[in-house]
Order: structure tokens, then C-alpha cells, then sequence
């Protein structure tokens, strides 16, 4: 183990420039990485903001008795998909509409009887804010005789959802894409490090040394080469995040954990690069 | 493994059994070679350049494997050693080359040193082995020269130490003295022969007919375009097709080409394989 620590470091100081470059280019890969990191983890943020909207909202008919309505309303709090039911009066619609539609206030005040009907709001759990689950509320809101109308947001959801779907393969194509970038730039840096060394490989198979021994300085490069890339990358996007915070707008910083697994998945990528070309070359010659 | 076992019963360190080696060229490199060296035995290897004395040693550590035949050496076979155990082979048979291979701005102790880390040899040991070693081949007072430092001769002494470092029973030579002047060539060569005199075998190419004739106890064997067409070491050489091809072959050994079978002194215990 002392040797294949002593070798290693002798590599890096007698190249430092290709360790260097090769950290560096490895980190800008990455980099790339983890502004899909950072923009994923944002969207997502922003759209269970949107889904904690997703809500089916049952309008009452006018002749509805509070009996009725209290069946219904703990009938529905008992299904597993739903959070909450809120009881929305007549009045309280009334209200409503004057406080989010100020412009009709006018036309409101003018009426005398209240047009709104009273409603039941449900909301959905977390899990279950989705077009299928909201469809498959609403229908079961509508079998209560005492339901006018059934409303949520159907087109709105289905987008939603779209959207996100959409924005978790986005990232995983890219991420993996580039993932491989970083794997290519070390496996390219040892091999370069490997064809510097090959005299002195030359003479440990002579000399009758395993094969692993040889790998080991190679491997412990590589992966070094990776970990320094990966930290190079979330310092770089702490920093982006940093600006885009100080300066745009104001975002969430990812996980800790996933700048730990994008560290962790550099010294992983560069230990395999590394591990394929010392292997590759002592199969060669 | 079988290979393992055969080490403590065969007395030979070398066995070519019908070896052929092809490269993309239209002739084969070695051409139905058989020959076996025994334990502590002497050899030189000699030919003409292109005769296959270097393939033949680089068959023997396992470099390269034949087209054709089994090559065993030290006890293992070109048939059953993986690529993967071939280090194993490395540590019973040291090689030395004409162009030296040590590391460049290192010490010599350091080039010998390498070899024992590399084989896994005790930290301890290391530096004492080493100085052994170095002491062995009458470099004592240089080891801390840089390699650059040395000359010729003392370079291929690093290399003939550091091939000693996993206390191998054979030792390969290929053109070993081929970049030395006559002094070294001469102090390379009483070095073999006092390595020799502590058992262990060497096989040494060389085409300087001059130091073969000065060492007449040592066994010959010569190639002649990938054809064995001497051995020193049988009782007969029977005249066979082998010297029409090779007018140029044998004209510095008086002796016939013949078709070989295993050298008559090296004649194994048990039958011969094939």
C-alpha cells in the first residue's frame, strides 16, 4: 500500500499539469452535471408548490342539509388519497370571490342573492396529486347526491405532470451523458499516464509482479483524478448558485447528499476509467 | 495445479517440445525446436540475427507463446500458464538484456530495490537485500551511482542483480555483453559463470563466437533460421534436410546440423512428452 501511495504521488508530481488538466476538465464535466442538478432540484421545488394546488373541489347543491354534508365530508376524509376536506359556505364563497376577484366587486355587491354555491374542497396527500388520482376523487365526490358539479384543474394536472416527467429523463439522459464525458477524460489521462510509465511497467512484469500491483497507482490516480474533479464541480456550482441567488433570483441550493453522491460518483468513474486502461495496456503488451 | 507439482521432480528448468512459432512473415520464427536445459546447466543460445534466439528466450518467460509445441520453463507450461499466473513463471526465471531496461535517474540501488518491492519482498529486507545483491555482482562501492552514472558493464551488473532479486533458478540472457567492450564483456561473463557455479542455469544468446570458444565447458545450441541445427550437447548430429537451407549456419561450429531430440545429458527421468 505504501508503494502504490508513494507511485501515485510520484505520478502527480511528475505530471502535475496532466493531473491538473485532466481534474479540471473532468470537474467541468461534471460542472455540467450539476447545474442540471441545481435547475432539476429548483423546478421540483417549484412544482410541488404548484401541486399542493392540485385540490378537487365539489359544488353543493343549494337544498344540501348540514347532515348530508357532514356524511359526505367524512366520507371522503376517510379515503387514503386525501389530506384534507374543507367546508366552504355560501357566504364564504361570497367572500372569496370579493378578496381574489377585486374587479367584480361591484357586480357582487349589486346581487341580491349570494349566485356561489357552497362547496366541499378536497385536498390530495402529497403522493397523489396527480391527473388519475384527482379523476378518480372527483368521481367518487360525484356519486353523492347532493354534489351539483365536480371541478379540478384536469389539463392543468396532466401538464403538471408532464412537465416533470419530462424534466426527471432530461436530466438523466444529460447527467449520464456527461457522466461518460468525465469517465472518457480519465480514462484518456491514465492511459497517458500509463504510456509515460510503460518503460518502468515494462520491468515489474519482468521482474514478475502481479498485475494488480501494477493497477493499484493507476487506480488510486484515477480515482483521485475523479474526487478532485467532483469537488472542482460543486464548487463551481456553489457558485453559480451563489450569483443566480445574489443577483436573478432566489433558488434553493441542492441537497448536501447529492454533491456527496456527484463526489462519490467521480472517484467511482475514475477508479473503472483507470481500472479499463491499465488493463486494457498490460492485455497489450 | 499440475505445473507446480512437476517442479519438485523434473531436473530440467527448460523444455522446448516441438515448438513452432509463426509471426505474419512467411517463415516461422522457430520451426519444430525441442531442446531441454537442465537444472544448473550452461548454455549459449547463438545464431545468426533473425535465427530465433530471441523468440525463443522470450517464449521461455512467457512474453509470447508458440504456434505450435509446449515450452516449459522453471515448470511452467505454455499450455496450462494463464496469462494471469505468468508472474509467477517471472519470479523463477530472471532475464537480462542487451539494452539493460533499468529505470533512467534512479540509483542502482534503487533499480534493485524496485524489483523487491515489486515481487513483495519484506520492507525490512529491502535495502539489506539489495546491498546483497549489488555486493553479489561487485558493485558494493556504487550503488548509490545514478544509473546514468555507470558504465556499460556496471549497467548490465544493476540488471543482472536486479534480475536476482526473486532468487530465480534460471537466468535468460539475451545479447547480454552485445553492448560491451571487451573488458565488461569478459567480467559479464565470469560474473554468469560464478552465478552458474552457485546452481543456477543459464541460457545466454549471443552470436560472439569469440567468447563462446574461450568457455568450452558450456553447452551450444544453435539456431539457424528458426531451425535448431546444433546442440554441443548430443553425441551425434545426424545430417538431415535442416543444412541445405543453411549455408551460412554453421560454418563457425564444425559440426553438422542435425535433426534434434532432447540433448543426450539433459535426457529426463521420465519418458519424453509430446
Amino acid at each position: 500500500m505504501l508503494y502504490t501511495i508513494r507511485e501515485t504521488l510520484i505520478a502527480f508530481k511528475r505530471a502535475p499539469l496532466l493531473t491538473g488538466l485532466s481534474a479540471t476538465m473532468v470537474g467541468l464535466a461534471l460542472f455540467v452535471v450539476g447545474l442540471f442538478g441545481l435547475a432539476t432540484y429548483n423546478v421540483r421545488l417549484y412544482l410541488e408548490t404548484l401541486e399542493e394546488r392540485v385540490e378537487v373541489v365539489a359544488y353543493l347543491r343549494d337544498d344540501a342539509t348540514t347532515a348530508d354534508i357532514a356524511i359526505m365530508e367524512s366520507a371522503l376524509t376517510m379515503l387514503p388519497e386525501v389530506l384534507g376536506v374543507d367546508f366552504v359556505t355560501k357566504a364564504e364563497a361570497l367572500e372569496k370571490s370579493y378578496r381574489e376577484l377585486p374587479e367584480f366587486s361591484e357586480i357582487l355587491t349589486d346581487l341580491e342573492v349570494n349566485p356561489l354555491p357552497a362547496s366541499l374542497d378536497i385536498q390530495l396527500r402529497p403522493g397523489s396529486r396527480n391527473a388519475a388520482t384527482a379523476d378518480r376523487i372527483a368521481q367518487q365526490a360525484a356519486l353523492h347526491p347532493i354534489v351539483e358539479e365536480v371541478q379540478y384543474g384536469r389539463e392543468w394536472v396532466e401538464k403538471l405532470f408532464t412537465l416533470r416527467r419530462m424534466g426527471a429523463v432530461t436530466t438523466t439522459v444529460l447527467g449520464t451523458a456527461f457522466a461518460v464525458v468525465a469517465a472518457l477524460i480519465i480514462g484518456t489521462a491514465v492511459r497517458i499516464a500509463i504510456f509515460a510509465r510503460r518503460e518502468e511497467i515494462k520491468i515489474m512484469q519482468l521482474v514478475g509482479a502481479r498485475d494488480s500491483f501494477i493497477h493499484r497507482p493507476f487506480l488510486l490516480e484515477g480515482g483521485i483524478t475523479g474526487a478532485l474533479g467532483g469537488a472542482l464541480a460543486v464548487a463551481l456550482t456553489y457558485t453559480t448558485f451563489w450569483s443566480v441567488f445574489h443577483y436573478l433570483f432566489t433558488i434553493s441550493w441542492i441537497p448536501w447528499e447529492w454533491a456527496g453522491i456527484g463526489i462519490s460518483a467521480g472517484i467511482v468513474f475514475g477508479v473503472l476509467a483507470s481500472g479499463y486502461a491499465v488493463r486494457k495496456h498490460l492485455r497489450e503488451v | 495445479m499440475g505445473n507446480i507439482n512437476l517442479r519438485g521432480y523434473d531436473p530440467h528448468v527448460i523444455k522446448f517440445i516441438h515448438v513452432t512459432k509463426e509471426y505474419a512473415r512467411p517463415e516461422p520464427a522457430l520451426s519444430d525446436v525441442s531442446f531441454h536445459l537442465a537444472k544448473a546447466q550452461f548454455a549459449f543460445l547463438t545464431g545468426h540475427s533473425g535465427s530465433g534466439k530471441s523468440t525463443a528466450l522470450r517464449l521461455a518467460h512467457l512474453v509470447e507463446r508458440p504456434t505450435a509445441g509446449e515450452v516449459r520453463a522453471s515448470g511452467f507450461s505454455s499450455l496450462r500458464t494463464s496469462r494471469r499466473d505468468v508472474w509467477k513463471l517471472r519470479r523463477r526465471v530472471g532475464y537480462v538484456f542487451q539494452d539493460f531496461r533499468l529505470l533512467p535517474g534512479r540509483t542502482a540501488l534503487d533499480n534493485v530495490s524496485f524489483a523487491l518491492e515489486v515481487i513483495g519482498s519484506p520492507r525490512k529486507q529491502i535495502l539489506p537485500r539489495a546491498q546483497r545483491l549489488l555486493g553479489q555482482v561487485g558493485l558494493a562501492p556504487k550503488a548509490g551511482a545514478v544509473v546514468g552514472e555507470l558504465s556499460g558493464g556496471e549497467q548490465q551488473r544493476v540488471a543482472i542483480a536486479r534480475a536476482l532479486a526473486s532468487e530465480p533458478l534460471l537466468l535468460l540472457a539475451d545479447e547480454p555483453t552485445g553492448n560491451l567492450d571487451e573488458r565488461a564483456t569478459r567480467g559479464i561473463l565470469e560474473l554468469f559463470w560464478e552465478i552458474n557455479a552457485l546452481g543456477m542455469a543459464v541460457l545466454m544468446a549471443t552470436h560472439d563466437l569469440e567468447l563462446m570458444r574461450r568457455y568450452p565447458s558450456a553447452r551450444v545450441l544453435e539456431l539457424d533460421q528458426g531451425h535448431l541445427v546444433y546442440d554441443s550437447a548430443k553425441t551425434e548430429q545426424p545430417v538431415s534436410s535442416v543444412d541445405e537451407n543453411s549455408e551460412a549456419g554453421a560454418d563457425a561450429i564444425p559440426a553438422p546440423a542435425g535433426e534434434l531430440k532432447p540433448a543426450a545429458e539433459a535426457e529426463p527421468a521420465q519418458p519424453q512428452e509430446t
